[in-house]
């Protein structure tokens, strides 16, 4: 096994048996009663999964696909129904924030009673003790009975106790709503801290916003069994995809969804695809991303020339119709969505031609962006054809340490008050 | 089985400081917010002594040598099995949030249980010592051996609450029965009376049962003041030994399945 690992399963399985009590209308008591009977259900299946120290593993699906159950197997709360699961180091679950507490004791006594349930020495958590008070904010009310907390104080205690003890490896359980915002972002900070320091996060949540932000890499389970796994962007969409219903594959030929994953950025148009919907009058043929030597790439550098280039066909006269482009990040944030309608009006359109949108200096940030076209009516009400996110490109260079999505190229001016 | 103990041995160990925390919380818990405090757990008990003691010695009159330190012997022993067999049944069913939660060695529950009322025992214990020189009792060199007694009754009553506790997980019936089981115990262990009132067809039957010989073997340093059999001491171990290692046993084999069962 490779040492990197921090964690590592083969073939996991959790087995559940439903238990269905069957009421026949009977009266008495339940000892006499027909046996209740008992129905295997597999919450999840052949899991294989690793994680390398310092990664952060998004872990995303449905209500019911498993997630709570594979982070419960991790943690070694839930025995393994089949299977092997290996773990390197001290292991903090952050499943259910404050589960060690005793709402009777107080706030410090409750530091001591959750650390050592995470099987640290009352020493460890002397030591470290002033810190987590520190990053709670409770300092004041930390000898007062928990019961008399309110729930946000009772949440920050609890992510404070397990944020600060240095846990190799953690588990969060959609816990990032914790308390106001200045302490969401405290915690989210935190968070990031332990990737910086080697440990290895899974993280569960609804919020794509966050997995986006977080993690290296997803896996989304359905049905408990992992379907994707791999690229964050590329994880989300096909989590997005099978919310829309659409399982896995949408062609009937098998071909697992190819949205971004085309080397180059042309894309073959194919007639069935649940990324492209409109009544189809006026077609888009071809899409691609040109560089200030007009050559086709999808990777561009921040402050370059970059042009996106729509062809189409029109297979009759349309009037007025509005052509558009817009740019996502991977979580889905529309950064831009220009359009033709008041910047170029066309009255009529040929049989076919071709449309750019030219932009001199590139000013999105470093990162993945995803890119949607359509042709609409005047009113924008009907779709002639629409392409949503089936294209993606990649910006690179810039300032390593800003944050973001667009550089809005402001000056820094310090002036010094000597 | 033995690889299994020594697994769960060895991670109690490391989860000591959670062991330690748990049993001073349940300590302070239980006498908090109430005037005397820690005395109740003292004074509880020895009102219902004293009733027991003034009903049987001077209303039903039961004629033996210093039978008031004879009754308080018999008492704080069985309250040592009695009192910690029924509060530690609860010890996982009443953790089971803990335990859905956050993986954490499952016999640290029953044991902070049963060793934090242990604690109170204890300090019963020393309240027994003071009574055997204020009722005037024997004192001998046969006291020393009652920590050794006590080891035994904590094994034997740990191995009883781990079993109940594991089977209160499967059927919450459990704690009725424990508690009317108890009950009528209380009468059919020779406690208020010594065994030799009964005659000795029946007497035979009430040596069948195991609690006997713990309260009887508790008496030898606190009222007999000699030392107890081997006999009585090779029975007493024994039983310790068969009840901890049974309870112990069926913990251990559906300890990974409690937490489909809550």
């Amino acid at each position: 096994m490779d040492n990197n690992f921090s964690i590592t399963t083969e073939n996991l399985g959790i087995r559940f048996f439903l238990k269905h009590e069957h009421q026949k209308g009977k009266k008495g008591l339940k000892i006499f009663q027909s046996r209740i009977e008992k129905e295997e259900f597999w919450a999840l299946r052949n899991v294989n999964l690793e994680a390398k120290k310092g990664e952060v593993l998004g872990i995303i699906g449905v209500n019911g696909s498993g997630k709570s159950t594979l982070l419960k197997s991790l943690a070694k709360i839930l025995p393994l129904s089949e299977g092997k699961l290996w773990t390197k180091g001290k292991i903090a679950p952050l499943i259910e924030l404050g589960a060690g507490f005793n709402p009777e004791l107080t706030g410090s006594e409750n530091i001591f009673l959750s650390g050592t349930l995470l099987g640290l020495s009352n020493e460890i958590i002397r030591r470290n003790y002033h810190k987590i008070v520190d990053f709670s904010g409770l300092s004041k009310f930390i000898d007062i009975p928990l019961k008399n907390y309110s729930s946000g104080m009772f949440i920050r205690l609890a992510f404070s106790i397990v944020a600060n003890l240095e846990p190799d490896i953690v588990l969060i359980d959609e816990v990032f709503a914790v308390g106001d915002e200045p302490f969401q972002q405290k915690s989210f900070e935190k968070i990031l801290q332990f990737k910086e320091k080697d440990s290895t996060l899974l993280v569960v949540s609804h919020d794509l916003n966050t997995i986006a932000r977080l993690c290296n890499k997803v896996i989304v389970l359905d049905e408990g069994k992992i379907q994707f796994s791999g690229e964050t962007s590329l994880g989300i969409d096909y989590y997005k995809n099978l919310l829309k219903g659409i399982k896995s594959v949408p062609g009937e030929d098998g071909e697992k969804i190819d949205i971004g994953s085309q080397p180059s950025s042309e894309v073959i148009m194919k007639e069935k695809d649940s990324l492209r919907w409109g009544s189809g009058e006026i077609k888009i043929t071809k899409v691609a991303f040109l560089n200030e030597h007009l050559k086709e790439t999808n990777t561009f550098k921040c402050g370059e020339k970059f042009t996106a280039r729509i062809d189409y066909t029109a297979s009759e006269e349309i009037k007025n119709p509005v052509f558009g482009v817009a740019f996502y990040t991977p979580y889905g944030l529309l950064v831009s969505g220009p359009n033709t309608k008041f910047s170029l009006p066309v009255e009529k359109i040929p049989k076919s031609g071709t449309l750019f949108y030219k932009v001199n200096n590139l000013t999105l940030m470093r990162g993945e962006y995803f890119f949607s076209t359509a042709v609409y009516d005047f009113a924008l009400k009907k779709p002639y054809d629409h392409l949503e996110r089936k294209f993606k490109f990649t910006v690179f260079g810039g300032n390593p340490s800003d944050f973001g999505h667009i550089d809005l190229q402001g000056q820094w001016v310090h002036e010094k008050n000597d | 089985m033995p690889n299994k103990l020594m697994q769960e041995i060895s991670e109690v160990y490391s989860f000591r400081h959670l062991l330690f925390n748990l049993i001073k919380s349940d300590i302070k818990l239980r006498y908090k917010n109430s005037f005397l405090g820690f005395l109740w757990h003292l004074l509880n008990p020895l009102f219902y002594f004293g009733i027991l003691a003034l009903v049987f010695s001077q209303i039903i009159r039961i004629e033996m040598e210093n039978y008031v330190l004879f009754l308080f012997a018999g008492l704080v022993s069985w309250r040592m099995i009695q009192q910690t067999s029924l509060v530690a049944t609860h010890s996982i069913v009443n953790n089971q949030e803990l335990i859905k939660k956050i993986h954490t060695p499952k016999l640290v529950f029953p044991l902070a249980s049963v060793i934090s009322q242990f604690i109170d025992h204890l300090t019963l214990a020393l309240v027994l010592f003071v009574f055997l020189f204020i009722l005037k009792g024997k004192i001998s060199t046969v006291l020393f051996i009652s920590p050794l007694i006590i080891i035994l009754i904590f094994f034997f009553s740990l191995g009883l609450s781990l079993f109940f506790a594991t089977t209160y997980v499967y059927v919450k019936d459990t704690p009725h029965v424990i508690a009317i089981g108890f009950q009528a115990l209380f009468f059919l262990t020779p406690i208020i009376y010594p065994l030799s009132i009964l005659s000795s067809s029946i007497e035979k039957f009430f040596r069948l049962n195991p609690f006997f010989y713990f309260i009887e073997y508790f008496r030898y340093p606190f009222y007999y003041a000699k030392m107890p059999s081997v006999e009585l001491t090779v029975i007493v171990c024994a039983i310790t030994l068969l009840t901890f290692s049974l309870g112990i046993y069926i913990f251990l084999r559906k300890k990974e399945s409690f937490i489909f069962n809550f």
